[in-house]
């Protein structure tokens, strides 16, 4: 074939991609209304349809690197405080968000965080009539976006941020809310979020975070820019061998793959949905394979994802775990004590599992080991605590074989991962399960050093919570010497290893607060009240001079029980109640 | 008697362990009072380094190392398994005692400098002080008993709390020239400014306040003034703004992008002349086709031309545009047609050559497309600019302008004068007039209009004016709603005020006595002040006061390089990115000796400045670190700055403790029970010496036994 020939065949398969792509993305984002459908038969594509090829495509989001699935999850939750919605996985609502938004602006989804704030909403004149709306507001907590965007709610919410620093905070947090909303609706300008979604890895970049992710809407751009030139009075000699600088073949693909999905979609083809899915997510991965994330890391994240970041399947195991402990206990059945053991020690390694792979996976995204450290947050402090103590606790039953440590073990992981599991969807905030880049300030050995320290403190404190329950609940119902010394014996191991990890962990703060606030000691309430835990513990040793037998270990139960609650106010309580430097603690 | 009292005291008190105890308790329950509950140290107008340096903690703190050394000495022997508790009781000493030291010498604040800047100088964290600003000299007068979180002043019947030595007879010093071309030489304020005696007393207090005029009537007054009242708009509140021209501080305010002023005149033909000047604020000479003509254009309407085959429409108007040369201009944009073509066309005001654009050429901008040489050379348009009234607006895009006269009690005349919109003119009478306002679009928003059709309903809103007459201005101190009141701002402390009473007598021996409000001022040298002045009657220059926090002189000059924001990878330009670190370098210079040395100071990596070798034990060293950055740009670092007295003795009492408990808890029971086997095996070595023990085992029996 001469140069001349193939030029010609090169010009007519470009045209013929530029057209397609253009005609439909056109028509993607032109018609605005897509055909309403029975909720039965939403339920039933939605329970069919799969998505694993979208779920796991990469997006950049909030400079961070992440798999749509998480992309989903991370917005839905924002909008809504939920992780699905009727049901529905966050990925197919948020594409069917994109492709279907006539079906979400009258729902009441924006959820109302600031609940005091949910009171105001009784008052507005718009409900004056409606007593049963303004009920159901109170009562949920939820809004549409339609509502929200009422002229006259608008106007009142104008007056009431004038009354209160705190309403104007709680209207500023759902106009954010709103905002994101109306993104995924496409509100008001037609351009959904699922097109302006950075899907596309970065040309002449040294690795994916290093430079911006293209959307789409980028390729449409630049086709639509090529083909006015080519339909010009002028058009150009030579036409460009690139769409936004990636080959046609590409471009087309991914603009044609997201105009197939969409008719798809609006029509419930469950073949031709997975057929454009699987197209888009092949060409965005070719759009730069060298640094496009490996599949086994995107796989990897949607997995975790699915299994509740691995909290609950360790928290099943710490569960069974913890109630054959106490069954070895009081049967004193060897295999039973074994099967504790067991299920105790399968728990650690899930949950050793969940921080390895969250480990891995914040490193993918934000490409640094040391930095990826998940001990940045309360859900990564309280997953990162609960597996040191859990460690330490397993060792020491290992050692001493009491089946003391190890329920103290299996309880306190099991507690805290349904804590961090849980905490999210009841009070409505994110406690940082979500992977994204950390304030600088973070970024340091000082809170790797400390942080660990103080968390795994921390847990060593809750054991000795447990053994003072238990010593109490002993002592109360049987009394029986042996029993009684040895759960103290146990308690005393825990509390001393708590008391110099805590203190160690607290001078290492010092030392980090006296290189980044320029002082070793502020007085900050979380310094303070971990000063005040470690007095606790510095109490509980004194006492044990000047006491004797089991008045001795009582109070010292007692006081393991005081220590554990000055902990937890000062873990939680501090972040919620008081104003201080630590809040991301 | 004594010294038997003083025995019993310590064998049955600060020996007791229970009393240690209790002296634990009690220190962690004071400062878990102090840190949880905000409120009862700031009933005691205690921050948190006054509470936590106050006499109660302090003496519970000494109680606590004398029991520990009493305790120590008398009950714990000095061997081989106790080495851990002596270890964490002279830890604890020890950390206790450079805690003491270190909160009484500590000093800590921050300054800011601009890229290429130096510093000699910082703001203190906590302490506060009085400046006064009088010839172009500051001085500041240390205001160390002044509260932080209440309210003081006559009003709240109150004001006797601040009747105390440190907030009264404050006697500043200021620089005096006594000649010409001479040194300033320090002098009483009241001889700087000459006046025969002034003396300076804060009489009110306001943690979280605003400065607001307000109107009130008095009959020997002849002035006039408004109250205006807008409603919400946009992101701003419904407000009221006092607008009283005869008061320079006091006659304008702002609404949105829309600025208002009182202008008191003399009679109504200077209003009728700033309604004239209004209309021809731009002129455009034109000479075409033998044409010579100058004309008054106004933006957003046609030109009126007369020229046969020549049209032209003024589309925008930019009061500060950056020209090529770096000057500042004012630019008029217009639609040109001709009989032959049609194109935009670009003035400066003053500049003879226009800029023009082709329109409808492939490739080309929204503007068009850029020429280099006049389209239409034949058509000469010289634009000038001319506002002597300063009818337009300065950071707004509009301006009304409201004229009063003497004369007419009951009228008022309100020029309006848009960048981009043509002027107007609205007559108000009576007591309570309406001012309908339009909103304007900015230049780009009306560009946007004309070029795409799309004219957009310009909306309106109306402005209730109160006229007020016989009025004087007066200044209150706004308090602002508990729940209106942002922690950040109340926590930096930037909304409080004084209230300042200056007395004394003028040059003439004439008493004086007048009270001004001064509000706080984060950085009193390099910011603009307001509010605050002092109008002495026969003072030579005029004076102002300010509050601000108190500044101390740097160890060293510290002089900023270079400062870096690094974002996180994969930002988009048009979006705020995410930082992962703020870098500052630094040139520190010793005032003394002259040395210099240059560091980086990032987040977690602070650079420490010892001005001699052993600066570090004996806590004369400082840190300087990484506190606030520009959040628009890389022009300015903030860096924060402290000193660190006792830190050595703290980490050395640290190390202490930490060894002490690791050996108390885990090296004792080893030792205790090698000792135990010692004695045994010594027991059992007397026994058998004595013939009374069994026979010792030797090679593997021995070894079994063991």
């Amino acid at each position: 074939m001469s140069a001349k020939t193939t030029d010609g065949f090169c010009k007519k398969v470009v045209m013929r991609r530029l057209l397609v792509s253009i005609c439909a993305f056109l028509f993607l984002v032109t018609s605005a209304r897509g055909a309403d459908s029975t909720s039965a038969a939403d339920d039933a594509f939605a329970k069919t349809v799969d998505l694993d090829a979208i779920r796991s495509i990469s997006v950049q989001h909030n400079q961070t690197i992440k798999t749509f699935d998480t992309y989903a999850r991370d917005v839905l939750f924002a909008v809504t405080a939920k992780s699905t919605l009727d049901g529905k996985s966050a990925a197919f609502v948020v594409i069917d968000m994109a492709l279907r938004p006539e079906q979400y602006g009258n729902r009441n989804l924006i959820y109302i965080r600031n609940k005091p704030f949910r009171a105001d909403f009784a008052s507005l004149s718009v409900l004056k009539d409606k007593s049963a709306d303004a009920d159901r507001i109170v009562k949920e907590g939820t809004i549409s976006l339609a509502f929200w965007l009422d002229p006259h709610v608008q106007a009142e919410m104008q007056k009431i941020m004038s009354t209160a620093m705190v309403k104007a905070d709680a209207i500023q947090q759902i106009n954010g809310q709103a905002a994101q909303l109306a993104q995924l609706l496409g509100f008001p300008s037609g351009e959904r979020a699922i097109y302006r979604l950075a899907i596309l890895p970065p040309l002449n970049s040294p690795d994916a975070n290093a430079k911006p992710w293209l959307s789409p809407q980028a390729l449409f751009d630049d086709a639509a820019k090529t083909m006015a030139q080519m339909t010009g009075s002028t058009p150009p000699a030579t036409l460009p061998t690139t769409i936004a600088g990636y080959a046609p073949r590409i471009a087309g693909d991914v603009l044609e793959s997201l105009g197939d999905l969409r008719e798809a979609w609006l029509a419930q083809d469950l073949a031709k949905t997975q057929l454009a899915t699987t197209k888009l997510a092949a060409a965005v991965q070719e759009a730069n394979p060298a640094i496009y994330p490996s599949k086994t890391k995107r796989s990897f994240e949607v997995l975790y994802n699915s299994l509740y970041r691995l909290t609950m399947p360790a928290v099943a195991f710490y569960f069974v775990g913890f109630v054959l402990f106490l069954l070895a206990w009081k049967t004193d059945i060897s295999w039973l004590y074994r099967s504790a053991v067991g299920f105790t020690i399968g728990g650690w390694l899930v949950h050793l599992s969940g921080i390895a792979i969250r480990w891995w996976l914040i490193e993918k995204s934000v490409g640094n080991w040391l930095d990826a450290i998940p001990i940045k947050n309360q859900f990564e402090s309280v997953l990162m605590s609960a597996f040191s103590g859990v460690t330490v606790a397993l060792l020491l039953e290992r050692w001493k074989r009491f089946g003391i440590f190890g329920a103290a073990a299996a309880f306190i992981g099991m507690l805290s991962l349904v804590a961090i599991a849980s905490a999210p969807y009841i009070t409505g905030r994110d406690i940082g399960g979500e992977i994204k880049q950390h304030a600088g300030i973070l970024m340091t050995y000082w809170l790797y050093v400390h942080v660990t320290l103080v968390t795994a403190s921390y847990a060593l404190i809750g054991m000795t919570f447990v053994m003072g329950v238990w010593y109490i609940v002993q002592y109360l119902s049987n009394r029986d010497a042996d029993v009684l010394k040895t759960i103290d014996d146990c308690n005393l191991i825990m509390l001393q290893l708590a008391f110099w990890i805590l203190g160690i962990g607290i001078i290492t703060g010092a030392l980090w607060a006296d290189v980044s606030w320029g002082r070793p000691w502020g007085w900050d309430p979380k310094e303070t009240f971990a000063l005040i835990t470690w007095i606790v513990y510095l109490v509980i040793i004194h006492v044990r001079f000047i006491t004797s037998g089991q008045q001795r270990a009582l109070i010292t139960g007692i006081l393991s029980v005081v220590g554990f609650a000055v902990m937890l106010f000062n873990w939680w309580g501090v972040n919620f109640f008081l104003v201080g430097l630590h809040s991301y603690a | 008697m004594f010294l038997r009292s003083v025995d019993w005291l310590f064998r049955h008190t600060l020996s007791s362990v229970p009393f240690g105890i209790a002296l634990l308790v009690g220190i962690a329950g004071y400062i878990a009072v102090g840190s949880g509950l905000a409120s009862v140290r700031e009933y005691f107008e205690l921050d948190e380094m006054g509470f936590f340096n106050a006499l109660p903690l302090k003496l519970m703190m000494f109680l606590l190392v004398v029991t520990l050394i009493t305790v120590t000495i008398q009950r714990i022997p000095f061997t081989p398994p106790r080495y851990g508790v002596w270890m964490v009781h002279t830890g604890i000493v020890t950390l206790i005692a450079g805690a003491a030291y270190h909160y009484n010498k500590k000093v800590e604040g921050a300054i800011l400098i601009p890229v290429d800047g130096a510093a000699t100088r910082f703001y203190d964290r906590w302490d506060r002080a009085l400046y006064l600003q009088a010839g172009g000299y500051v001085t500041r007068v240390p205001l160390t008993a002044l509260p932080r979180f209440h309210a003081y002043s006559d009003e709240l019947k109150n004001a006797d709390y601040l009747d105390r030595s440190e907030l009264r007879d404050l006697s500043p010093v200021l620089a005096k020239v006594s000649q010409p071309g001479a040194q300033p030489m320090p002098a009483p304020a009241a001889e700087a400014l000459g006046l025969k005696e002034l003396r300076l007393a804060i009489t009110g207090y306001w943690p979280y306040a605003e400065v607001r005029t307000r109107l009130v009537q008095d009959a020997s007054s002849n002035d006039v003034g408004f109250i205006a009242r807008m409603p919400a708009h946009g992101d701003d509140a419904a407000n009221e703004s006092v607008l009283f021209g005869a008061e320079l501080r006091s006659r304008q305010a702002m609404w949105g992008a829309v600025e208002f002023e009182h202008r008191p005149v003399a009679d109504q033909a200077a209003i009728n002349a700033a309604i004239d000047a209004s209309k021809s604020i731009h002129r455009i000479a034109i000479k075409v086709a033998g044409i010579d003509k100058t004309v008054a254009v106004q933006v957003g309407q046609p030109v009126d031309l007369a020229i046969p085959g020549y049209a032209m429409q003024i589309e925008s108007f930019e009061p500060n545009f950056p020209a090529m040369d770096g000057t500042r201009v004012q630019l008029l944009t217009m639609m040109v047609q001709t009989p032959t073509q049609r194109f935009r066309r670009q003035v400066i005001s003053g500049r003879d050559k226009p800029t023009d654009w082709k329109l409808g050429e492939l490739g080309s901008g929204p503007m068009g497309k850029r020429q280099t040489e006049p389209l239409d050379p034949a058509l000469i348009t010289t634009y000038t600019f001319s506002d002597p009234f300063i009818l337009l607006p300065r950071n707004g895009l509009a301006k009304h302008t409201i004229f009063t006269t003497p004369n007419e009690s009951a009228k008022a005349t309100v020029v309006g004068v848009s960048l981009n919109e043509p002027p107007s003119v609205q007559t108000l009478e009576g007591a309570t007039s309406v001012l309908s306002v339009a909103h304007p679009q900015s230049g780009e928003d009306v560009l946007t209009a004309v070029m795409t059709g799309r004219t957009q309903a310009s909306h309106a809103d109306d402005v209730t004016l109160l006229r007020v007459d016989h009025a004087k201005a007066e200044q209150i101190a706004d308090v602002t709603p508990k729940a209106m009141r942002n922690r950040d701002e109340g926590q930096s402390g930037r909304k409080q005020v004084v209230r300042v009473r200056a007395e004394g007598r003028d040059a003439n021996d004439k008493p004086f006595k007048l009270e001004v409000l001064a509000p706080f001022s984060e950085r009193p040298f390099e910011s603009p002040w307001q509010g605050g002045l002092l109008n002495i009657p026969g003072m030579s220059t005029v004076a102002q006061v300010q509050l601000g926090n108190d500044w101390r002189r740097l160890p060293a000059r510290i002089k900023l390089d270079k400062f870096e924001a690094e974002a996180y990878g994969g930002f988009e330009a048009t979006s705020v990115p995410m930082l992962r670190d703020f870098r500052s370098t630094i040139t520190i210079t010793d005032l003394e000796t002259g040395k210099s040395q240059t560091d980086v100071v990032f987040l977690n990596s602070p650079v420490k400045y010892d001005p001699s070798p052993l600066s570090m034990v004996f806590g004369k060293s400082w840190i300087f670190f990484q506190s606030g950055w520009d959040n628009e740009g890389q022009r300015f670092t903030v860096l924060g700055i402290g000193n660190r007295p006792g830190v050595f003795a703290m980490t050395a009492g640290c190390s202490l403790i930490i060894v002490g408990i690791f050996y108390a808890f885990y090296i004792k029971p080893l030792i205790i029970k090698r000792m135990k086997k010692n004695a045994l095996k010594k027991a059992q070595a007397t026994e058998h010496a004595n013939g009374s023990g069994p026979k010792p085992k030797r090679g593997r029996a021995a070894l079994t036994a063991r």
